[in-house]
């Protein structure tokens, strides 16, 4: 399950994510990390099995922690299925289907946003998450 | 077995024409033969849904009082032509805004006026005495104009050439984004749903051909700008009512770092009138072939790799000189499709009926290249021939000698053999000398190296230099011996820029 993480800046400091890894043995993927010197985001996928115990520790350490349901959002009346989204996607987390329409598979997709930019008819928008 | 228009618009009124889109068509003349398959089907019909460049729409906003004479418009910030009569304006679909650049322009106004929003209008006019007002500010919607007229200098292309990269840094283009090292490769049109490779020679296309466009009625007027059919590069010129539009059809877009344009939505119905007719709407993927491009290479002539069929190109992948490329289309087959298909249902339903063009498209038209009266300048006419080279197995001191004894700041690094392998900036030397140790130039110098060649127009050199922030390009033949240098200050003196 994805979330998104927003660190505080004393947070920051710590190795919060090998703490949490090696008290809670979770398979934790890190998709995109973007961490400064007093701010920092993550997006990282927890096995579902383990999602509460990891999420609870990171909102303990005070970090913002949304479940991202539908990382990217697609505006169907913009979108013409055009598949340049396909193109771009590093990680193919966009197809196209036999009809030619365009799907999106929201577990592989790690919000890293090029699709974002590189949609001719701006129908994709990065969703902010939700909780 | 010879049919009329006249005679299929009759089975059309009384609802027993036969109607099928063009894919279905190449299908049905494989399984029954074009003879027969002349006799079952009455109209084909086609469809692409792409971006098109050459859009545009001519409005009219009605007098205001007192009048104004429309010179400078600005139609949501997007400027707008007004140098025709006073409240005419002609607003084209690659005109960014002012104020949001390339993220919106003429195809967003034409998109949002046909979708019912609002638009703003500002226009200025040095005042007369028939028209006093010099400014006005107002908002329209599209029921507000007296005309709406798409008109569309050049839509429909027959076939597009494939775009790919061979260079080593990511492009963006109009052709979408296109990877170093040939990682991709992007195209468009529909293939065999294409208008124009249905009837390739207009047996039944021409100026006065009614169509489907951006999903109400539109006209074929002429052949569209570029017409080149002997290349089997056909274009179509056409209009169209935007009141009667639907925006499900047509779409404002931005390509990235190129700018804006319009989706257009056009489908041409083909009426079967006899066995070779069929026979060409019997066209397959397969048998569209096209041309794959290096745009690496940012002439007009770019290179042609190889040739490739629309069946190839839908297929996902390309083979072109041995390296499997994949493919990604740019126009929208779902959407081709879905215009061909309501254009079929329109025609069953007796809505739409088929016309007699006034005059067949031209066959013989061909495209020529810009007749340029100034010559370009070539990196060769300012390159700096004397260039100062280190060798790769120089040390720290014997390169900063160099540089300091040719009062350069950036020495192209060469082989034994002459041949260039890397730069080296002062500021390279620097950061060595700042760390306290010792190095070789083949050590630290930077390994990918731009480059320009003798007959490269120095506008692409500056673009090479300016998109990459470098300040130097060395020169190199064929070999890649370095023969000479040029640099950014060399340009700004010639060209006057940066």
């Amino acid at each position: 399950m994805k979330v998104r993480l927003v660190y505080t800046p004393s947070a920051i400091q710590e190795p919060l994510i090998a703490e949490i890894i090696l008290a809670t043995r979770a398979k934790i993927n890190i998709n995109r990390a973007d961490i400064g010197a007093v701010s920092g985001e993550m997006i990282i996928d927890i096995p579902e099995d383990k999602y509460n115990q990891v999420v609870r520790m990171f909102r303990d350490k005070g970090l913002k922690v949304s479940l991202l349901h539908r990382p990217i959002v697609r505006d169907d009346n913009r979108c013409v299925m055009c598949g340049i989204c396909t193109s771009i996607c590093p990680i193919g987390a966009f197809k196209i289907e036999k009809d030619w329409s365009v799907t999106f598979e929201p577990e592989k997709c790690i919000q890293c946003g090029v699709c974002v930019s590189a949609c001719p008819t701006s129908a994709l928008e990065l969703s902010e998450g939700e909780i | 077995m010879r049919k009329t228009i006249d005679e299929i618009n009759e089975r059309i009124r009384d609802g027993s024409v036969s109607v099928v889109t063009a894919d279905r068509m190449s299908e049905i003349v494989e399984e029954i033969g074009a003879e027969k398959a002349a006799k079952e089907v009455d109209v084909v019909t086609t469809g692409t849904f792409g971006a098109m460049c050459s859009s545009g729409a001519f409005l009219n906003f009605g007098h205001s009082d007192p009048p104004i004479k429309m010179v400078d418009v600005w139609l949501n910030d997007v400027r707008a032509y007004g140098g025709i009569a006073a409240v005419d304006v002609f607003i084209g679909a690659t005109e960014r805004s002012r104020s949001r650049g390339e993220a919106y322009g003429g195809g967003h106004v034409i998109e949002d006026l046909v979708a019912g929003r609002e638009i703003e209008v500002y226009a200025r006019s040095p005042g007369t005495d028939c028209y006093p007002q010099r400014e006005i500010e107002t908002r329209v919607r599209i029921d507000d104009l007296n005309q709406a007229i798409m008109l569309n200098p050049r839509n429909a292309y027959q076939r597009y050439a494939v775009a790919t990269n061979s260079t080593e840094r990511m492009m963006e283009t109009y052709m979408g984004s296109l990877f170093p090292h040939f990682q991709n490769a992007t195209y468009s049109g529909s293939g065999e749903l294409s208008p124009i490779c249905n009837d390739p020679n207009f047996e039944t296309i021409g100026i006065g051909t009614r169509i489907f466009l951006c999903g109400g009625e539109g006209y074929i007027i002429g052949e569209g700008t570029q017409h080149n059919p002997k290349s089997r590069f056909s274009t179509l010129m056409v209009k169209g009512d935007m009141k009667q539009m639907d925006p499900a059809f047509l779409r404002g877009a931005t390509f990235r770092r190129y700018g804006t344009t319009l989706y257009v939505g056009l489908g041409v119905p083909i009426p079967i009138l006899n066995e070779k007719i069929a026979a060409n709407t019997g066209v397959k993927d397969e048998d569209i072939i096209t041309e794959v491009l290096d745009y690496g290479v940012p002439r007009r002539d770019r290179p042609v790799l190889g040739t490739v069929s629309y069946r190839e190109l839908k297929s996902g992948e390309i083979e072109i000189q041995g390296r499997v490329i994949k493919t990604y289309p740019l126009s929208s087959h779902y959407m081709a499709k879905k215009v061909a298909e309501t254009l079929a249902t329109w025609i069953k339903k007796g809505e739409f009926f088929l016309t007699e063009p006034v005059k067949p498209l031209p066959l013989d038209t061909i495209q020529k290249p810009m007749r340029e009266t100034k010559r370009h300048p070539l990196v060769m006419d300012v390159m700096v021939h004397e260039v100062v080279t280190v060798r790769e197995d120089y040390n720290i001191q014997q390169v900063a000698k160099v540089m300091v004894d040719g009062q350069i700041t950036h020495a192209p690094v060469v082989s034994r053999e002459n041949k260039l392998v890397g730069i080296l900036t002062a500021w390279d030397i620097a950061k060595v000398v700042a760390q306290g140790r010792e190095a070789r130039a083949g050590e630290i110098m930077t390994r990918k190296v731009l480059t320009t060649q003798l007959d490269e127009p120095v506008e692409v050199a500056a673009r090479k230099i300016e998109k990459y922030n470098i300040s130097a390009l060395p020169v190199v033949d064929s070999e890649n011996h370095v023969i000479g240098i040029i640099t950014g200050d060399m340009i700004s003196r010639l060209i006057g820029r940066k």
